[in-house]
């Protein structure tokens, strides 16, 4: 393996945080307010605990299958057809994920800032640089968001930060005032958006050193947490009732910087920084996508299916409703159980599956 | 070879985004649009229509002066707020643009219908700034506010913008609020809101030709979720100011005794600081207001020692009992229209659910009934460049 065709577990955390972050930035974090209220910090917590199950069932999965992705060891595995099957699975979820993003991407910029605009050329703008980079490697992707993430998140804390004086940690009181539930339901939501990590099907035998994973997982979940509740002070700004009414609560906090005359409209920032991850997600899942594809049909290169893919994508999202509300209410709960059913249930079961086989092998 | 691909693959890229990326579709250059930088909102209760008025600067080619008034007005008449705004479009050639609108002022009979229309509309509409733009309510027809040019800015919405800031910061009697600020209020469980009172104010001298009419910002209006309530006097107003911590300077008057002469003192607020809270004495809700105000000497019109400590303690005993009655006075006006400015019903919520989820119902009663626990502390730091000016009609 040369190095422009692998990936290192720093760089893979590192594309973790930021397909997750991008996600949620925008509607994922306004959604779970809504369903939990001033306890949306807990929900946090709790989709952290899904996400290390996440990490842990998934990792103990693949490192079972050193070498291989998902589509050469399922159908050892799982036998022809199941194993198939479940391969198609991921290879729907993965261009889902880049369908939904690129429709989200859309409806925010014609839905906030350009009504005017034609929505397809969002699609195209977004889709054309995304699939010559998922063209180029897996390693092109990563290596780009390297450089990219730490200043996204120094500008989420600077955003924050600038907003320092309009913070009472007070709108988060009281706690749990309507019971648990609202508190496991944004946590549903919240989990549903860690669980990307399931791109670990396709990436783990690029990745070197894989053994890494996991304490750098932590790490890496330990910050993608923090830059969460970054977003949740939004609650501590405007207070629970007025910010569960925004549609993209992120973006009021940096409509919300006024320091002095000088420094303020600063929405580009948080612009820059959400599309360059929304870039980083598509690109991710648009190669993971086509490189199952590829490896399901075992054929030798997968750039064919990425422009496929990708021209799928732009056609898509053509047929998709033009309506924010909607899309947003299908991100939340319905959503949450959708993904956790596969990046989560399924995996799980498939852990049992593989050990139970191994066991009675051995 | 591989770099010859690369290279066709990230040209036909860049073809590509080329064609979608020209703006041709939506174009807006600046030379088409009206900056709207003071709107003003009223309601017709007779024909039941929305006005809205618009103050807009007059843009000329470089080089060239506008002929008059830098500024333009534009006014239209809607069945909803959003139409009458839309119906600006029918006498303007350009687009109104509201991105950099800072003001927003209020009529006396849409206040009173409620605006909540006006709320939904600066959120919803993408292009108006919450955070930035002032809420003001007007105590005079919206027709006569926005025609007025006081001379002081090239555009009249520039000046009142600056002196709402300026208001605040040399003799609160009026709060500053943002859009943003009311919004805040109007989602809590207990929503209640005040806004200063814009009008205008002509001096009285004898050649009325040289008179220019201005601007004046005081006194308050209070609002219950979206509906004007009633109104605060200046001093009921800066009462509010210095309860919820809001205060940031103010002159205040008062007497002192000296050999027993009046001596009559004007204190200089320079900062001030407050906390309001809940308190459960037994079964009884109290409140207790502490304010922690801070003075220099502005003026003595008799003769006093201020070297002596012991009149520098008085006349912080007696600055005290000046703030408490203000207080007490934006209290009772408050209490008298049953309105929760101070936001006991919120700190309740927070720190006292229990107790809340048993008076919520009936919040606005017992608002009226509580009793009220007022303490100040205030100190004088700072006498100025003399100590005692001797002799004069005092002496």
């Amino acid at each position: 393996m040369n190095n422009f065709t692998s990936i290192t577990s720093r760089q893979f955390v590192m594309g973790w945080i930021t397909k997750t972050i991008a996600i949620v930035i925008m509607l994922t974090i306004a959604d779970t307010i809504k369903y939990s209220g001033r306890d949306t910090w807990l929900a946090v917590l709790v989709g952290a605990v899904i996400a290390v199950f996440s990490l842990l069932i998934i990792y103990r999965l693949v490192s079972q299958f050193p070498n291989k992705n998902l589509a050469q060891w399922s159908r050892e595995a799982f036998g022809s057809f199941l194993g198939s099957v479940i391969t198609i699975i991921y290879i729907i979820l993965f261009f889902s994920y880049a369908v939904l993003a690129t429709n989200q991407y859309s409806q925010i910029m014609t839905g906030v800032f350009v009504p005017e605009d034609p929505r397809i050329s969002y699609h195209v703008i977004l889709i054309v640089p995304a699939v010559y980079a998922a063209v180029l490697g897996v390693y092109v992707i990563y290596r780009l968001n390297e450089i990219l993430l730490p200043i996204a998140a120094l500008i989420s804390v600077a955003v924050i930060g600038l907003n320092y004086a309009s913070i009472d940690f007070t709108n988060f009181l009281p706690v749990m005032e309507q019971g648990v539930k609202p508190v496991i339901n944004g946590g549903l939501i919240i989990g549903s958006r860690f669980s990307f990590v399931a791109i670990m099907f396709v990436l783990y035998p690029l990745i070197i050193h894989p053994k890494k994973i996991i304490t750098q997982g932590f790490m890496g979940l330990f910050a993608l947490v923090i830059l969460i509740q970054l977003q949740v002070l939004a609650i501590a700004m405007f207070g629970a009732q007025y910010t569960s009414t925004m549609q993209f609560s992120f973006l009021e906090i940096a409509r919300n910087i006024g320091v002095s005359d000088a420094l303020s409209r600063l929405d580009s920032f948080i612009l820059t920084m959400w599309i360059t991850g929304i870039f980083v997600f598509v690109s991710i899942f648009l190669y993971g996508a086509s490189v199952l594809t590829m490896d399901l049909l075992k054929l030798k290169n997968y750039s064919y299916f990425t422009v496929f893919f990708g021209f799928a994508v732009v056609v898509i999202n053509l047929f998709l409703k033009d309506n924010v509300s909607l899309i947003k209410h299908f991100m939340g709960l319905p959503l949450a159980y959708a993904v956790l059913s596969v990046s989560l249930l399924l995996p799980l079961l498939m852990l049992m599956f593989v050990s139970v086989k191994k066991g009675i092998s051995s | 070879m591989v770099i010859k691909v690369q290279v066709k693959l990230l040209s036909v890229m860049l073809i590509i985004i080329m064609f979608f990326s020209t703006s041709c579709v939506t174009v807006r250059e600046i030379d088409e649009l009206n900056f709207i930088m003071a709107t003003a909102f009223e309601y017709e209760p007779k024909t039941g229509l929305y006005i809205i008025t618009v103050q807009v600067p007059k843009t000329v080619p470089k080089g060239e002066q506008p002929m008059g008034p830098q500024w333009m007005i534009y006014q239209a008449k809607g069945k909803s707020l959003f139409e009458a705004i839309r119906n600006l479009g029918k006498e303007s050639p350009r687009r109104m643009y509201f991105g950099h609108c800072d003001i927003y002022i209020i009529g006396d009979e849409f206040a009173k219908k409620g605006i909540k229309s006006l709320l939904d509309f600066l959120q919803r509409d993408g292009e108006t700034r919450v955070s930035t733009s002032h809420f003001l309510l007007a105590r005079e027809p919206i027709n006569k506010l926005l025609a007025i040019s006081d001379g002081q800015e090239a555009l009249p919405a520039l000046s009142l913008e600056k002196l709402v800031e300026v208001v605040l910061k040399t003799n609160s009697q009026s709060p500053k609020v943002t859009v943003r600020d009311y919004l805040k209020d109007y989602m809590k469980e207990a929503s209640y809101s005040v806004l200063p009172l814009v009008g205008t104010s002509t001096p009285d001298m004898e050649k009325k030709e040289e008179v220019t009419t201005k601007f004046i910002v005081s006194g308050s209006g209070v609002f219950k979720r979206d509906k004007l309530i009633g109104y605060l006097r200046p001093l009921e107003s800066r009462g509010y100011l210095w309860a919820v911590g809001k205060l940031k300077a103010a002159i205040i008057v008062g007497t002192v005794t000296n050999k027993d002469k009046e001596v009559k003192v004007s204190y200089e607020i320079v900062s001030a600081e407050s906390k309001v809270e809940p308190v459960i004495q037994g079964e009884e809700l109290q409140v207790n207001i502490k304010v922690k105000a801070t003075s220099h000497l502005g003026e003595l019109d008799g003769n006093l020692n201020v070297d002596d400590p012991k009149n520098i303690t008085q006349l912080e005993k007696v600055l005290n009992e000046l703030i408490k009655k203000e207080v007490r006075m934006a209290v009772s006006k408050t209490q008298e229209l049953r309105a929760d400015v101070f936001d006991v019903g919120e700190k309740l919520h927070k720190f006292h659910p229990e107790v809340w989820k048993q008076v919520k119902g009936d919040w606005e009663n017992v608002f009226a009934n509580i009793t009220f626990n007022i303490q100040v502390e205030s100190s004088v730091i700072r006498t100025g460049r003399i100590t005692e000016l001797q002799g004069g009609s005092n002496e």
